[in-house]
């Protein structure tokens, strides 16, 4: 098992979901989270006992998961880091000791391991020394590539319950510049966690602090020329679970970034003082992209692709759609290439390539019909960081393009298959994207929009009729915004309609389960700059009481937010898009029936969540119209039991069936 | 060696010379003209209509010799294809050759010392693929050589030359003849020492004759085979035999050579981990295997000596351990684990045998191939490994997600072949049937009372035999937290939305596993099971049975396969309901379903009213895990009929 880091690993893979810009700094980052301390860890037996008891329902603990962080210079006037780890592991299951065989630590050509020793004393008063493995080096698949990733186990030949594993070991970092990251928390509960900061008097450190709600203590000692921080957590430290549609791991975990600030050796300058610094870093890796004259190779396709064209933006729009269509999105990792994008030309040849060498395609190609295409760097929404608290490299995970058209800012991701030109990608929603504009050659920080809840619109207009012992209804369901691209996914394959008919039949009916023959008439989802549409006719048997009593449920649509945990969350909740969801039901009631009683109509409308109810009866017609509108991305768990009770009062209302009674 | 075969090399040694020079592991691509023009090809409709054609694709395979353990051989692929449209560019500018997966179960090494691409335009002109447009990644779970093709034009050839050597160990070399576009020429050579004698698989209905070419020396021997284009409704027709895939198989040892090698592999593993075993007993290597073995004595402490907890145990031991488990060798002599990768399967075997299970290994055929026991030679006709334990009548196998567990039922009643370690090793026919240990029990049982549109639900259910098997090994082992997650999801399936106000469990450990029921309790509030219109009660009372599985309308058509479920099973399920006070039952009837189904499989429900209680009891029943495509009409039925059963409504009125 990579014991330190696997949960963490997992989370940290997931927050760099289609990353480019950082993805060099992956095995960094592992790193972090495993650390401890600054002396040796003594707890009495009482003490152990209350740990087994308190935290009974976990495979392991961390007592205590220190770093060192060390400055020094090296021979050739280098700015280098020693980061010291180290680490009390209580074992508590067979699972967690099985755990604690193989402890895997990974770094890199760029970062290297120093002493390494793991020791092991179980409850009886034996030890154990773990024996390091040789050096493997770590290969990555599906097509991501890691460069000089390596690892190194610690292995003991027997780990069991009870037993106390102190792990230490030191990495090197060669670019004493890169941001460390400590965590007050992980994926097993830690019970205690203390960074230590050597700053000598060449070196400052900028200090951001994350989630800690102002419970990170410091104490200061000044030795000779070195200040020695010590950060320690004062709260409960952060312990994460697994949980469907949360915020991500780094939103939610107490934790500081340090980045250096200045460093000056011999006159040799260090560190990431304010934005231009990180900026200047981004644009040496833009050089060979902003010198690029082949990007005039790429005109003859792209007048191609965009003759018949009139304005600029429709002229973007078909690029941006051609990128999306023909070039394959494959992530690279490995060294530079994590970093520098590749140029338009040789992306366009090649037919592949990952965020910024489709915006870089994407900025050559507008280029090479004279139009103005900027390349910008962002975060997915899983990185809790701005780009005035945290310049440094840990900010961003992402690039795009982005179109100034008039007054309207374009945001262009093709990494996403079916991305309509006016949306930027669900997951940047709302962050900020460092925009480079060659031109002026200037650096503009601006927010990315929140896509309003209307955009997305879901409206459902159902017509039921009843005839003999069915009621037959006949639906059209209109799609927008990020729903349609949803739509897309799973209506897209020519065979999928008939294979999945039952399955996608959920898509359109409040329980899926229940009974009804269903035929699709028409599927049109493959426009992206049109409302997707799909009808399609149902028929089911009629409910009845006895023979003169029918009960009809007229709501047949489905609402949003039925696929998502909300009962007993342990985190709070984070939705891909606010939503609307419209449905508009009218029922022609036989002339031989009457309706008894109709329905309330209800308004609701809270922080974050809003319906309506109307029902209408005129004219031997009664209309239903159903209105549930999300306005928010995330919600607190407070938020969420409100969420889920509105919801299933909703719910409720709606499962109520019409009583029609025959005359 | 027969006298014609010398006849024979005799005659054709000249040939074989020329062949020689041709297909030989000296061959390279220089060895072909660069340049094909396509207007000088005589093609069909068929091939001038595809997006691209493979001008031709070559094998050559040389094994210099069998190894006691390991076979080392050379393979070479060269192929060249021509792009015939735009949808031809766009497919060939990334292409994926698959890599050779090393054999699941007998592992193997694959490393190419060769890999080189080119293209060559209509002009003439010629350039080499830079190596970083050449990849090797992962699909989907497949290894792939990945190649990006810059500037293709209508009229580009491409060109990949692969050469490996390559170590691999018991399977038959295998040559894939269909391709994604037609294909002019595919040639395969294979080389191997004249005394190996192989064996050859074609693929019925496209086999070809084939040049055997024996050196001067009797030493070497070629065999060539040219297969030309298949065209889509040959490839159609002969799809009834291979799926979408024709493989020519060369075997080159005889059968009783591979038994041999099989035995070698088995005693070798085995004979390992059982001195390794003995000696641990001996002390010296105790600290060694000591965390595996603490699992093992949990095991032997806690339960009896059946086979079944033996099986229970050997199944924990491998579920706890990562795939690569084995115990190794480092260079200090130390033994240590993660050294030597080894399948699961190949453990289980391993282990089972140490634990005194005297498992017996079976091969199953997946049915691509029409083989029977009796022309069994190489082991990927019979490719699918399954573990017998007699003692349990019990198949084990590993499934495509590395899962350990009861062998799929699609086995049952297929030919198989036996592979006798002990005494005289041979390979014999086997027969796999139904195994008598099937039998499972799920019986469930629910109080349920209302106050207005809030109902109470007392929840029961007792698991027996395979019923609880999978529940039982997913919590095993796990945390408190965790197994009480696990248990409120088993509940959740009756009861999707409601809140569960207690749990408890009974037997609820995997050494309890066909020993004793598992039996959980639980009770919930549920809201969303009512809905109460002032005189009327409208209760989702079928739902309380778990989601039913509905039949689609593409399931109506004719069934041509057997249906094969998990386990045979047993469903027994009582549902009482307390009728609220001054309101009456509107629909009896409809939870009285009459009987379909035979005496292998069949479903029942019956409803009454006893006091101030309606009482349900829904009987269903599959006595078999495997039944014939015939009993498909009737089996659709009982579906229906239980499907039926979880939609209806109860209507209590006033």
């Amino acid at each position: 098992m990579k014991v330190l880091f696997t949960d963490i690993i997992c989370n940290i893979a997931q927050s760099f979901h289609k990353s480019t810009v950082l993805n060099y700094l992956f095995p960094i980052i592992i790193f972090l989270f495993t650390f401890s301390a600054l002396g040796q860890v003594s707890f009495t037996k009482d003490q152990i006992e209350e740990f087994k008891k308190k935290y009974k329902s976990f495979d392991f603990i961390y007592l205590k998961k220190d770093l060192e962080i060390i400055p020094y210079k090296s021979d050739t006037d280098d700015f280098r880091l020693k980061l010291n780890f180290s680490e009390v592991i209580l074992i508590l299951s067979p699972k967690g000791s099985e755990s604690f065989l193989d402890q895997t630590i990974e770094y890199s050509d760029a970062i290297q391991l120093h002493g390494a020793k793991s020791k092991l004393r179980s409850e009886s008063g034996k030890t154990q020394k773990a024996i390091l493995s040789s050096e493997v080096q770590t290969i990555s698949s599906n097509f991501v590539f890691y460069d000089g990733e390596k690892s190194r186990e610690l292995n003991f030949e027997d780990v069991a319950v009870g037993d106390i594993i102190e792990t230490s070991y030191s990495l090197i970092y060669e670019n004493g510049a890169l941001p460390i990251r400590h965590f007050f928390g992980g994926f097993a509960p830690i019970v205690s966690s203390n960074v230590e900061l050597q700053e000598p008097d060449w070196v400052e450190f900028d200090k951001q602090f994350y989630n800690d709600k102002g419970m990170i203590r410091e104490s200061k000692k000044q030795r000779g020329n070195v200040t020695y921080s010590v950060f320690t957590f004062t709260g409960t430290p952060y312990t994460h679970v697994f949980e469907p549609d949360a915020p991500s791991f780094l939103s939610l975990v107490p934790h500081i970034i340090f980045q250096v600030k200045e460093c000056n050796i011999n006159d040799k300058q260090f560190g990431l003082p304010d934005l231009s610094a990180l900026q200047k870093i981004y644009l040496s890796y833009l050089d060979n992209v902003i010198s690029d004259t082949s990007f005039s190779d790429l005109r003859t396709i792209t007048l191609e692709i965009t003759k018949e064209l009139n304005s600029d933006s429709e002229k973007v729009k078909a690029i941006y759609y051609w990128v999306q269509n023909h070039i394959q999105y494959v992530a690279f990792e490995e060294g530079i290439s994590g970093v520098r994008p590749r140029l338009g030309k040789n992306t366009f040849n090649k037919r592949y390539g990952d965020c910024k060498d489709m915006a870089v395609l994407i900025y050559g190609m507008a280029k090479s019909i004279g139009i103005r295409i900027q390349i910008a760097w962002t975060g997915t929404r899983d990185l809790p960081y701005t780009y005035e608290k945290s310049h440094n490299q840990f900010v961003d995970n992402h690039m795009i393009a982005t179109f100034q058209d008039n007054d309207r800012k374009y945001f262009l991701d093709a990494t996403s298959d079916f991305q309509p030109f006016d949306l930027p990608t669900s997951f940047i929603q709302g962050k900020e994207a460092l925009i480079f504009d060659d031109k002026s050659n200037s650096f503009l920080v601006e927010q990315i929009p929140v896509i309003g809840s209307l955009v997305n619109c879901i409206k459902d207009s159902t017509v039921l009729t009843i005839a003999d012992d069915f009621v037959v209804g006949s639906k059209k369901k209109e799609v927008g915004g990020y729903n349609k691209i949803a739509y897309f996914h799973l209506f897209n394959e020519p065979d999928l309609l008939e294979k999945n008919k039952k399955k996608l039949t959920g898509y359109f009916f409040n329980n899926e389960n229940v009974s009804r023959k269903v035929d699709f008439v028409r599927v049109k989802v493959n426009e992206r700059d049109s409302i997707s549409k799909v009808e399609l006719v149902f028929r089911k048997k009629l409910s009845k009481l006895d023979s003169n009593t029918v009960l009809l449920n007229v709501f047949t649509g489905n609402l949003p937010l039925d696929q998502l945990k909300l009962k007993n969350r342990k985190l709070p909740l984070e939705i891909d898009y606010k939503t609307t969801s419209v449905s508009l039901t009218k029922v022609i009631i036989p002339s031989d029936y009457s309706v008894t009683k109709l329905p309330e109509n209800k308004v609701i409308d809270k922080d974050g969540i809003s319906y309506q109810i109307n029902y209408e009866f005129f004219n031997g017609e009664l209309k239903q119209l159903v209105k549930v509108e999300l306005t928010k991305l995330n919600y607190s768990i407070e938020e969420v039991e409100v969420l889920e009770k509105t919801i299933s009062e909703l719910t409720k209302q709606l499962s109520k069936p019409l009583v029609l009674i025959r005359k | 060696m027969n006298r014609f075969r010398i006849l024979l090399t005799l005659l054709l040694f000249p040939i074989f010379l020329q062949g020689q020079t041709i297909y030989t592991t000296d061959y390279d691509w220089s060895q072909q003209p660069e340049y094909v023009d396509p207007s000088k090809l005589s093609l069909t409709p068929e091939q001038e209509k595809s997006n691209a054609l493979y001008l031709f694709n070559i094998d050559v395979y040389k094994l210099p010799g069998l190894g006691v353990f390991m076979w080392f051989h050379t393979e070479i692929k060269h192929m060249k294809i021509l792009v015939q449209s735009k949808k031809g560019i766009e497919e060939l500018n990334k292409f994926y050759l698959p890599i050779k997966e090393k054999n699941t179960f007998w592992g193997g090494t694959y490393d190419e010392t060769e890999v080189k691409a080119r293209i060559i335009q209509s002009d003439g002109s010629c350039v080499a693929v830079s190596r970083d447009s050449i990849f090797k990644g992962e699909l989907d779970g497949r290894l792939y050589n990945y190649f990006a093709f810059d500037n293709l034009k209508i009229g580009s050839i491409i060109e990949i030359f692969i050469k490996t050597p390559k170590v691999s160990d018991g399977y038959p070399s295998e040559f894939l003849l269909t391709q994604k576009y037609p294909t002019l020429s595919r040639i395969v050579a294979y080389h191997s020492k004249a005394n190996l004698d192989p064996v050859i698989y074609q693929p019925k209905g496209y086999e070809v004759k084939y040049e055997e070419q024996i050196d001067q020396d009797l030493n070497n021997r070629l065999l060539l085979f040219k297969y030309e284009s298949l065209s889509a409704a040959k490839r159609q027709e002969l799809s009834n035999y291979a799926n979408d895939n024709l493989f020519l198989h060369i075997q080159p040892a005889n059968r009783d050579r591979l038994t041999d090698r099989m035995k070698m592999l088995f005693e070798l593993n085995l004979g390992y981990s059982s001195a390794f075993y003995k000696k641990r007993e001996g002390k010296p290597l105790k600290k060694s295997l000591k965390n595996s073995e603490k699992f093992i004595d949990v095991w032997f402490i806690k339960s009896d000596t059946s086979a079944i907890v033996k099986l229970r145990r050997a199944e924990f031991f491998l579920k706890t351990k990562n795939e690569t488990f084995m115990l190794g060798l480092n260079n200090s002599g130390r033994y240590l684990v993660n050294q030597v990768p080894m399948e699961k399967f190949h453990l289980m075997y391993t282990y089972s045998n140490l634990i005194g299970l005297e498992p017996k290994l079976i091969f199953a055929s997946r049915g691509d191939y029409h083989a029977t026991p009796e022309n069994f030679v190489c082991p990927n006709y019979f490719d699918f490994p399954l573990i017998y334990f007699p003692d349990l009548d019990v198949y084990y196998s590993v499934d495509p997600d590395d899962r350990i567990g009861p062998a799929p039922t699609r086995f049952l009643n297929s030919n198989a072949v036996y592979f006798n370690i002990h005494g005289k090793p041979k390979i014999e026919p086997f027969k796999i049937h139904e195994p008598r240990i099937n039998f499972s029990t799920d019986s469930l049982s629910i109080q349920l009372s209302f106050q207005g549109d809030e109902a109470k639900a007392e929840f029961k259910e007792v698991l027996i035999g395979n019923a609880a098997l999978n529940y039982l090994v997913e919590i095993n082992g796990a945390r408190e937290g965790k197994i009480l997650e696990e248990r409120e999801s088993l509940i959740r399936y009756y009861f999707p939305k409601s809140d569960i106000l207690s749990t408890k469990a009974k037997n609820e450990t995997l050494d309890k596993a066909f020993v004793l029921p598992l039996t959980i309790y639980s009770t919930l509030k549920c809201n969303d099971l009512v809905v109460d219109l002032d005189s009327i009660l409208i209760v989702e009372l079928g739902s309380v049975i778990g989601n039913q599985r509905e039949l689609s309308e593409d399931e109506n058509s004719k069934r041509e396969t057997g249906i094969y479920l998990e386990n045979n099973i047993h469903y027994v399920r009582e549902l009482s309901v307390s009728i609220p006070t001054g309101y009456k039952v509107k629909n009896v009837n409809d939870f009285i379903l009459e009987f379909a189904g035979n005496e292998l499989f069949g479903f029942k429900s019956d409803a009454r009213i006893v006091g101030n209680k309606l009482m349900i009891t829904v009987d269903e029943y599959y006595n078999k895990a495997s039944y014939l495509p015939e009993d498909y009409e009737l089996m659709k039925q009982v579906y229906s009929a239980s499907h039926k059963f979880y939609t209806t409504k109860l209507f209590l009125a006033k």
